[in-house]
């Protein structure tokens, strides 16, 4: 009898694990959360796939409780989207947090792995200080070693996980040809300043930056060009290359003035190159006018007065729009909320070829203002202390687009290039007309250079990535009137404490008296 | 399915009419009360993953407390030799018993559904879908526990005695997760996958993974299985 009862059991635990591992390849994750944000991409979905060896993620962060709330929740955050990744990973990655701030060989190998002590202040006692904390990873893959040195938000946190990984995977960077003026200015003790320099770190931590004066056709291995700040002309070999690199359906992002304009000395001149009749043949028109919006930034006027320069602030300047109308069913700017424009000018749509696709990216609002050539009426006093959703009434302009299609050669009926392509393959072609957006401080505008990556990523056929940029999950603290109330905490405090116990209890006493009186009743009809 | 109605009706209605119950669903949410309010201005967070991800660590306590009696006092009074002379199949007390013990548990997790209702209310970007998620975790942790305390009770007539082998039992599947480190890496998997915390630490965060509630309804089957095993051979 024993026997058949120890078979049972055996056969049932066996069909049980069974069950279960048919579970594990054939399972379904339901994310319940409010803005999806555990369900990984299919970007980074495929990128898991191709693992092929052990990866591990070694996670520096401090404790919890070294840590304020907001950073709480990175952490946190941190740690279940990387238990997703692993979800994914088919055993492949695997992940540890550390926690470095109590032992020095363990803040020696952070260090090792490029993850810095970084300061940040919480409360303590009802006083503030100062501490040194660990917000950063480490990837370990096939002797290789990429780090993410610090996470500040959860937002995009997947984009930068993905990203390194895909580092990790491939065998090289994707390469980004960039083709831009090589004006040097200096301040005032000589020193040459790099205003690209921001542009440079940015772009570089994605792709290898392959610097090119167009004088060479661009190596086959380039997966998009970027031209910025062209103020002359091309010679006809740079025009060519650049033509021939489209015709070969190579991608190209422009973000390019078509007026130069100078708040200091309030003119502007229009720029003559022969990049804009390359352009306008191939339909991509920018119209000779400066786009001012009552929805603007301030600026800083320097006048010289005698030997001294006086700088003057402005509260709005209208040349200086932001941009928060964008095109909802355009995937690069999805993740875009605000921008930070500096002089912008306007696309014309006019003039665009049947066979080529526009896709309007960013407008400026129903408060516009068109300054156009030749007198451009920048001068600050036109708008200085006066209301300017008044007095800027214009429709709105387009300020940037996409342009998508087979382009016809600019050199397609000169003979003297026997080797020419007369139309292009498939190839786009995205331009803002405004190339100032680069310069707006990398801290001041993130937005600025998340159009710039969201571009650079279009180009670069890496447009999947764009709609991992803006996703993380939001902080999300108690509402202010309740957390300054020290009554209202209170009160809120031992109400969840004491007041289900008390309702238990209430409920507990009202059933004894139903039984109790039940059982009277009971004992009475029986007496 | 009748008897099974029956018993889990009797059952649960008994626990009410004694105060240990009371006490034990009282200290159960003065516990679940203090661990939710305590931080929550401290952390300043609009969600209850903190209390629930120390809910496992109270129900290692409360559940052996709620489960302990359900059949090892039949045992220990005899009542369970009457129970097995009247046409009811073990696997039917089982499962009304394991109804009873659940039910109990489910009006502790009713009443402690203040935590949510409170941060609806107070907190900002409330996000309501891990609220649902979360319950659901405790609900299948709580059936889990719940078959292994039956398990245990069924083993022996001394209530003590189920309370302590529950308790193993259940801090065996609980302290999983955390003893990963000294496991070699060939078997982590394994012994991570047996972890209830590792699948119940995804429900709290907002993800319903099949395989996290395939996990909990075979470890609830089982042991619902293996209980009803010790009353047959009991029986004979």
């Amino acid at each position: 009898m024993k026997k058949s009862v120890w078979i049972n059991v055996i056969i049932i635990l066996v069909i049980v694990i069974i069950i279960n591992l048919i579970s594990l390849s054939l399972f379904h994750r339901f994310d319940k959360t409010k803005d999806k944000i555990f369900s990984l991409s299919e970007v980074t979905k495929q990128t898991l796939e191709n693992l092929e060896d052990r990866l591990v993620v070694k996670a520096y962060f401090s404790a919890d409780k070294d840590l304020p709330p907001n950073l709480k929740d990175a952490r946190r955050y941190a740690k279940d989207l990387l238990t997703e990744y692993s979800s994914y990973s088919k055993g492949q990655l695997k992940f540890e947090f550390i926690s470095p701030d109590k032992d020095e060989e363990l803040k020696k190998e952070a260090e090792k792995h490029k993850i810095p002590a970084v300061t940040v202040n919480i409360v303590e006692n009802d006083n503030q200080v100062s501490k040194l904390v660990y917000l950063g990873f480490a990837f370990l893959y096939q002797g290789k070693i990429e780090s993410i040195p610090v996470v500040y938000q959860n937002q995009g946190l997947e984009y930068e996980i993905t990203l390194t990984l895909k580092k990790l995977i491939s065998k090289e960077q994707k390469k980004i040809a960039v083709f831009r003026n090589d004006n040097i200015t200096r301040n005032m003790f000589g020193q040459e300043i790099d205003h690209y320099a921001d542009f440079t770190n940015t772009i570089s931590e994605s792709y290898e930056i392959v610097r090119s004066d167009l004088s060479q056709p661009l190596p086959d291995d380039i997966s998009g060009l970027f031209i910025t700040g062209i103020t002359d002309s091309l010679s006809t070999e740079q025009l060519y290359n650049l033509d021939q690199y489209i015709m070969k359906g190579g991608s190209v992002a422009l973000f390019q003035d078509k007026v130069q304009a100078d708040i200091n000395s309030q003119q502007a001149q229009v720029i003559n190159t022969n990049l804009f009749d390359l352009l306008s043949h191939y339909g991509i028109n920018i119209k000779q006018n400066l786009i001012g919006d009552a929805n603007c930034s301030g600026d800083m006027l320097s006048i010289r007065q005698g030997n001294m320069i006086r700088r003057i602030p402005l509260e709005a300047y209208p040349f200086n729009p932001i941009i928060t109308s964008f095109n909802d069913d355009a995937e690069l700017v999805k993740n875009i909320d605000v921008l930070s424009l500096k002089f912008p000018s306007e696309l014309d749509n006019s003039n665009i070829p049947p066979e080529i696709e526009f896709t309007p990216l960013m407008f400026s609002s129903k408060n516009t203002k068109r300054a156009t050539a030749p007198r451009f009426d920048i001068g600050i006093m036109s708008y200085y202390q006066k209301n300017l959703e008044e007095i800027l009434t214009e429709e709105p302009a387009t300020l940037a687009g996409i342009y998508r299609g087979k382009f016809k050669s600019y050199f397609a009926d000169n003979l003297n290039f026997e080797d020419r392509i007369a139309e292009s393959a498939e190839s786009k072609i995205i331009i803002l007309a405004d190339s100032d957006l680069l310069f707006v401080t990398k801290d001041k505008v993130k937005n600025n250079y998340d159009f710039l990556l969201n571009t650079i990523d279009t180009i670069a056929g890496e447009g999947s990535l764009i709609q991992l940029r803006s996703r993380g999950s939001e902080f999300k603290p108690i509402k202010k009137e309740i957390a300054d109330s020290k009554s209202k905490k209170g009160v809120i405090k031992w109400t969840n404490i004491l007041l289900p116990s008390f309702l238990l209890i209430l409920f507990g006493l009202l059933s004894y008296k139903l039984y109790d009186n039940k059982k009277k009743r009971l004992e009475k009809k029986y007496e | 399915m009748h008897y099974i109605k029956t018993i889990a009706q009797k059952e649960f209605s008994s626990f009410f009419k004694s105060p240990a119950a009371y006490m034990v669903l009282v200290g159960f949410l003065v516990i679940t009360g203090w661990f939710f309010a305590h931080d929550l201005f401290l952390n300043n967070y609009s969600d209850i993953r903190d209390v629930l991800s120390f809910v496992p660590t109270i129900y290692l306590i409360f559940i052996p407390a709620i489960t302990m009696g359900l059949v090892s006092k039949e045992n220990y009074s005899g009542t369970i030799e009457l129970l097995s002379t009247l046409p009811v199949k073990s696997y039917q007390i089982v499962t009304g018993k394991f109804f009873a013990g659940l039910g109990l548990i489910m009006v502790g997790i009713l009443f402690s559904l203040i935590h949510p209702f409170t941060i609806m209310m107070i907190g900002t970007n409330v996000d309501v879908g891990t609220f649902f998620t979360g319950y659901l975790g405790l609900i299948l942790l709580a059936s889990a526990y719940t078959a292994i305390g039956l398990f245990a009770s069924c083993l022996t007539k001394n209530p003590i005695i189920a309370f302590i082998v529950s308790f193993v039992i259940m801090f065996f599947f609980f302290i999983l997760q955390y003893a990963l480190f000294f496991i070699p890496s060939s078997i982590a998997g394994i012994f991570q996958y047996l972890s209830v915390n590792y699948h119940y630490s995804n429900l709290i965060r907002g993800v319903i993974d099949t395989r996290n509630i395939i996990y909990f309804v075979s470890l609830t089957f089982v042991f619902l299985f293996l209980a009803g095993t010790i009353l047959d051979l009991k029986k004979r």
